[in-house]
């Protein structure tokens, strides 16, 4: 069947308060957030047309503040059941073929399967792979990890058991700390899972990392589905497809942290100064691109696990897809924030 | 994400490379294999018919001695029956079979340690393809494991890991000798791993290599169950297995691309799961029905196995007397023939089926054929009339099986049932059955048999509800059961489901999926796709003889899109190769044709016509007050050299060749005429140098000289004989050069000239009345008187001549000398004297009474004839015969010929036309027509998060007439695919 895209119209366009329900202002300091898709639902958003008002010059807000005006948080299921804001920030990929070869391998072999580098075990020993040590232009923070095994969380637990460590160093590359991020509870402890676990590690915050390493082993117990060409392999067998990428998430400033009206303008496709001779501007409306499409997901987490319970659109510990705006500043009477999106529908018939 | 192709329509598997038996060696086993005492054999079978019976087969069927009583397989299950057809190999090619299982038992989990190598040596180069092998399909397996881990435990017998390098390839460098595996780099190698294989061939292709060295590495072994042993009153299980593989059928195939274009796919069972409750521990209770001989003490069983339903069917024995695996003893009793029999399953409950595509590239599956035989408990009545009325409308002389059954109780009816289908009499039919087949896309990792039914990577494809006659024949025949959609998924599921209240057993007699007759490519669960091209090429000998069609059989298609609800959208139509062609999405490389029969006038140039010029040709002629034109002209020097015969024959029995009559007819060969003819001729006189002759010449030309002195002297004088009365010649005094010979001796070729003398006649003369004649003898004797070779018969016979003298001439002499010449001229008659008469003998001669003489000349005349003629008629026919044999060489030493051409055609004679030889495909002449049409839409993920406008979206191509013989066709996607990264 097809349902028809439309676009996002009505009420349910536009960003609320969410103590006030139907109250389309959010000036005041208010924290407005897009409700949680339902199964089937997919909302394409390409602007927010904002309409600002207040009673004093804008102009005064054109230059930058100490803090931001507004900010605008997008928040993606960026990796499987791992909720985080693209535009907050920067992904260290680590895969491939050049990074998997250029570090350590031992009874792995960096291999094309279907059409992905992916390590795979060789023969029946414990695997080990251990990456180059990549330094950075100047410390940063690393907040969340995620990593892609080939083999699908449906495989079987006791196919094969992994650990995955992420080793800081300091300039004299001395190590100085182990984050174990197989083990999620405990992330300084070391921690085996197996395939059937989530494959991400959040919030173990390693600040000032100067230059960092990943370490992988496996202990494999099953083969797995492979079909491919390779270079020959003296006397050994194939193993098991297993890691693919390490995705490092490092907390960046947004630019959607808009510190001041002259921001927001540059990054809009659109606006217009409500502007009378000689007077102040007091209005203006602009459309802010913003591009992101929100859809519903199975690892969303609620509070109360309530999707519908309104305390979901304030709580920080609630995940699931969202574009949230935040008006941070006082000065401002009026401010109303409308998505400019599609929304789509499927149904899968039973 | 990935760039792969999908190929409905082509195979690439030629023929199979024959392998000696001497050209297999194990060339390496890992240590636990060896530690394991794993024992290794493989064998070369002339063809896959020799496969039925081999006698490794029984040492991989399991013993089960269940509270004491020992029951092992029974007649028939050691055997391998041939894999229906079509299978990929003729029965004419080599099959290899390799065999290996352990001494000691199973013990760990060792089957990833467990490898062996082998290297094959090809008797030449060969442009290899790849291999395909087949397992055992009726291991027995562990349940347990099946719906725990969705894994097969005995693999069918196979290898979990399956790698085939390609060792022999050579680099293409002049300068080097070098192998390609002697680059760091180079992929030689492509391993084919399973977490679990099907029970039909397996294929593992390569790019085409060319090589005469192969290496195949086997690895991951199965565990093959040999004997389990339960007690039920103990609650004990035990069990023996070991590791090991059977590969009954191995083969190394050439590469060759050819259209594959037929209903049937060939299909093997992975695994079978069943939600029906069974006992938990490994062995106990499997979805196959088991039968047993109810025997005490050792008995037989027999297996009625899901992966029969393609059609590999044992055929079993039952005597009254235990099968022990050797010798069948006793009688026969029975005979069953295998089919799949499930467990009886309650209301409700079901028995899935999980089957894998079984060739080398996925095809488009329409739907499937099932026959699953059972009398029905609905409208059973109706329901034969009516068949038997359709049968009747075909076959009028059909009996009428209506009326045939009509009062028989349905449970004889069953027990025919059952009797046609050789199975066991216990069998308790299920009767009211739901099949539902599903389309399964597993993620990475995770196995076919994991995939709950009720999960996003099972799309259902077909259901339907069997519990009438002619749905029974309509899912075996005609329609099958087909899918809402054609499916290109490698892996199905086909559950059937108990629907009936009471408990029953699934019989399934066959099963067969169908391919669809176009080709289509449709979203899958796991993988979205984009579509980007399609290609295509079709390829023919006679596709570009007429740009009305494609092809002899007009083959056509059109490539059609369809969107869920909406108009299909028809991106391309081709009935004709024009259609093909004018939209520039193909090329064509095809054979130049042109006209066998053309009408060809050449005309030597200048050519004249009424007088004048007919064509001038632009710098072929010079103006110089009127025409000049440079003559043709052709320079040869030639030599030959001929030898034969000739052979001209006339006369009497002389005659021609039979078919010749009418003008034809030669008439009678003869060589007739007349002439004048005048003789002068010149008597020659013997030559001067017989003296006898030369003294009657002296004497008559002395006289005449005294007689004519003038000439004769003046000839003596002068030399000149020819005033001579008798001019002489000595050939002594001309070079020994004769007279008849002398200014003539060329003329005597072949006669020897020296033998031309002329030496005069002498004469005898006797009377035929004489002594010498009267009594031979006499004359012999006296021939060898004069021969001087017998002188006693000399003497004897002058004795007697003496004697008769002297009777008849009393005054003879008597001495010998003169003897003679007085006989000579001895003359006989009467003489009249005073004396009175008497007779006298007298030498000289008489005339009184006729002179009766014999006579006989020798010597040698010549003469000089000089002649003239004149012919008065002259009339000759000769047959002549004549061979030659001759040698020629011939120099072309230069030459111009100027001509004009002019071409024409014949009419009625368009249609003849002579094809070029520039394309060729695979050794034929052929025209090929290639094309691809971009497309460039994208097939979401069905399981995925993203949301599209649709999933229901699918290209189709479409086949009007079907494909037909005489041209080839394929046509593939690039697809650029990409695993959704769906965790849950």
């Amino acid at each position: 069947m097809i349902i028809d895209k439309i676009q996002l119209a009505g009420l349910d366009a536009y960003f609320q308060d969410p103590n006030n329900p139907g109250q389309i202002n959010i000036a005041g300091q208010v924290t407005s957030r897009t409700k949680p898709l339902g199964k089937g639902k997919q909302l394409e958003i390409s602007a927010i047309e904002l309409l600002i008002e207040s009673d004093s010059d804008l102009t005064d807000l054109f230059n930058f503040q100490p803090n931001p005006l507004f900010s605008i948080t997008v928040m993606k299921e960026m990796f499987p059941a791992m909720f985080a804001d693209p535009f907050r920030h920067r992904v260290h990929s680590i895969g491939g073929f050049e990074d998997f070869k250029c570090g350590t391998l031992e009874n792995v072999k960096a291999m094309d399967i279907d059409g992905i580098p992916t390590i795979v075990s060789i023969g029946t020993g414990k695997v080990y792979w251990i990456s180059p040590l990549y330094p950075m232009p100047e410390s940063i923070t690393i907040n969340h990890a995620s990593w892609e095994l080939a083999a699908s969380r449906k495989t079987p637990p006791e196919n094969f058991k992994y650990s995955l460590k992420l080793l800081k160093f300091d300039s004299n590359h001395n190590l100085i700390q182990t984050v174990h991020l197989t083990n999620p509870n405990n992330p300084s402890q070391p921690g085996n899972l197996d395939p059937t676990k989530p494959r991400k590690a959040e919030n173990f915050d390693l600040k000032d990392v100067g230059f960092y390493q990943i370490e992988f082993t496996a202990d494999v117990k099953k083969d797995t589905a492979i079909y491919e060409k390779h270079t020959t392999l003296i006397g050994k067998s194939i193993g098991t497809p297993l890691l693919r990428a390490v995705n490092l998430l490092e907390p960046v400033e947004s630019v959607y942290n808009i510190h001041s009206l002259q921001e927001l303008l540059s990054l809009s496709a659109e606006y217009h100064l409500f502007e009378n001779q000689g007077q102040p501007i007091k209005k203006m409306l602009v459309t802010l691109d913003l591009s992101a499409t929100l859809v519903h997901s199975d690892y969303a987490k609620f509070m109360n696990n309530d999707p519908n319970d309104p305390i979901c659109f304030t709580d920080p510990n609630s995940f699931y897809e969202f574009v949230e705006i935040t008006v941070r500043t006082d000065k401002l009477k009026i401010v109303e924030a409308k998505l400019n999106g599609e929304v789509l529908t499927k149904s899968n018939g039973k | 994400m990935y760039q792969n192709s999908f190929f409905p329509l082509r195979t690439i598997v030629g023929n199979a490379i024959p392998i000696g038996k001497n050209s297999i060696r194990k060339v390496f086993e890992s240590k636990e294999s060896g530690a394991l005492a794993m024992q290794y054999d493989f064998n070369l079978k002339a063809s896959i018919v020799n496969t039925k019976t081999d006698p490794h087969y029984a040492h991989y069927l399991p013993i089960f001695v269940i509270n004491g009583t020992t029951i092992s397989p029974g007649e028939g299950m050691d055997t391998l029956p041939l894999p229906s057809n079509p299978r990929p190999f003729g029965n004419d090619a080599q099959v290899f079979s390799f065999f290996a299982l352990s001494k000691k038992k199973a013990t760990k989990d060792a089957s990833r340690k467990l490898s062996a190598r082998f290297t094959l040596q090809l008797p030449d180069n060969f442009l290899v393809g790849g291999i395909c092998f087949g397992g055992f399909p009726y291991l027995f397996c562990s349940q347990l494991q099946t719906l725990s881990q969705g894994v097969n435990s005995a693999n069918f017998g196979l290898p979990r890991e399956v790698r085939l390098t390609c060792a022999g390839a050579k680099t293409a460098d002049p300068k080097d000798t070098s192998l390609s595996f002697e680059f760091l780099d180079s992929d030689i190698s492509a391993t084919k791993q399973e977490v679990v294989s099907h029970s039909g061939f397996h294929f593992l292709c390569i790019d085409p290599t060319l090589t005469n060295v192969l290496t195949v590495h086997f690895s991951d072994y199965p565990i093959i169950l040999t004997k389990t042993e339960f007690d039920t009153v103990a609650k004990k299980l035990s069990v023996t297995e070991y590791y090991g593989f059977i590969i009954p059928y191995f083969y190394v195939f050439e590469y060759k691309e050819k259209t594959r274009y037929r209903p049937i796919v060939s299909t093997g069972l992975l695994g079978t799961t069943t939600n029906n409750n069974i006992e938990k521990h490994p062995f106990a209770n499997s979805i196959d029905y088991k039968h047993v001989i109810p025997r005490s003490g050792k008995t037989n069983y027999f297996d009625f196995t899901a992966a029969s339903i393609f059609g590999q069917q044992r055929t079993y024995t039952i005597r009254n007397e235990v099968y022990d695996g050797k010798k069948p003893k006793g009688k026969v009793k029975e005979e069953f023939k295998e089919c799949f029999i499930s467990l009886k399953v309650n209301p409700k409950k079901n028995v899935v089926l999980y089957i894998e595509q079984g060739e080398e590239y996925e095809r488009c599956v329409a739907g499937l054929k099932i026959f699953l035989p059972f009398i029905p408990e609905v409208a059973l009545k109706e329901d034969v009339e009516q068949i038997s009325a359709e049968i009747k409308e075909f076959y009028p002389d059909s009996p009428d099986i209506a009326t045939l059954i009509e009062n028989a109780p349905r449970k004889d009816l069953e027990k025919a049932l059952r009797r046609f289908l050789k199975i066991p009499r216990d069998i308790d039919f299920c009767e009211k059955i739901g099949i539902r087949v599903y389309e399964i896309d597993p993620l990475e990792g995770v196995s076919p048999l994991e995939v709950p039914l009720e999960s996003k990577y099972a799309t259902l494809l077909a259901e339907k509800e069997i519990d009438q006659l002619p749905e029974i024949s309509l899912a075996l025949f005609l329609e099958g059961v087909k899918f809402v959609r054609p499916s290109n998924s490698r892996f199905f599921a086909v559950e059937l489901t108990n629907l009936d209240d009471k408990p029953g057993q699934f019989v399934v007699k066959g099963m067969k999926l169908v391919q669809s007759a176009h080709v289509s490519v449709h979203p899958r669960a796991a993988r979205s796709q984009q579509v980007r091209t399609l290609n295509f090429r079709i390829i023919g000998p006679n596709l570009a003889e007429d740009y009305a069609l494609l092809g002899n059989e007009g083959f056509n298609f059109s490539i059609e899109r369809f969107v869920a609800g909406e108009r299909k959208g028809v991106l391309f139509r081709a009935n004709s190769l024009m259609d093909l062609l004018h939209t520039g999405a193909a090329k064509i490389f095809s054979n130049a044709r042109r006209r066998a029969v053309e009408f060809e006038k050449s005309e030597i140039y200048p050519a004249y016509e009424d007088d004048r010029l007919k064509y001038l040709v632009t710098g072929e002629y010079e103006l110089e007050g009127g025409y000049r034109f440079t003559p043709n002209y052709e320079k040869r020097y030639s030599e030959s050299r001929l030898e034969g015969w000739r052979r001209s024959e006339t006369g009497h029995d002389v005659e021609g060749k039979a078919d010749w009559k009418g003008i034809k007819q030669p008439g009678e060969f003869e060589n007739i005429g007349n002439q004048e003819l005048r003789t002068h001729t010149n008597i020659l006189f013997p030559d001067a140098s017989l003296p006898e002759w030369n003294t009657a010449a002296i004497f008559a030309n002395g006289m005449s000289i005294i007689y004519d002195g003038g000439d004769v002297l003046n000839a003596v004088l002068t030399g000149n004989s020819s005033g001579l009365l008798l001019p002489t010649y000595k050939a002594s005094d001309n070079s020994n050069v004769h007279q008849l010979a002398k200014g003539f001796s060329k003329y005597w070729k072949g006669i020897d000239k020296s033998t031309l003398k002329v030496t005069g006649n002498l004469s005898i003369s006797q009377s035929p009345y004489g002594y010498s004649v009267s009594t031979g003898q006499v004359l012999d004797s006296l021939v060898r008187i004069f021969n001087a070779s017998d002188p006693i018969a000399m003497a004897s016979l002058g004795i007697s001549l003496i004697g008769l003298l002297s009777t008849l001439m009393p005054n003879s002499p008597t001495q010998f000398a003169l003897l003679l010449p007085t006989l000579n001229g001895l003359n006989l008659g009467l003489s009249l004297s005073a004396a009175g008469v008497g007779f006298v003998a007298n030498p000289a001669p008489g005339t009184l009474l006729p002179s009766v003489s014999q006579n006989a000349s020798s010597g040698s005349q010549g003469s000089i004839t000089k002649q003239a003629s004149k012919s008065g008629y002259s009339y000759s026919q000769f047959l002549n015969n004549s061979y030659d044999e001759g040698k020629g060489y011939t120099e072309i030493e230069g030459g111009e010929m100027k001509r004009v051409i002019t071409r024409k055609e014949v009419p009625n004679t368009d249609r003849q036309r002579v094809k070029g030889a520039e394309v060729m495909w695979q050794g034929e002449l052929a025209d090929i027509i290639t094309g691809s049409i971009p497309l460039n839409f994208t097939l979401p993920a069905t399981a995925g998060k993203m949301h599209f406008r649709t999933s229901d979206d699918s290209l189709r191509v479409r086949f009007g007439s079907g494909v037909g013989k005489s041209i080839s066709v394929d046509f593939w996607f690039d697809l650029t695919e990409e695993v959704i990264r769906d965790d849950n």
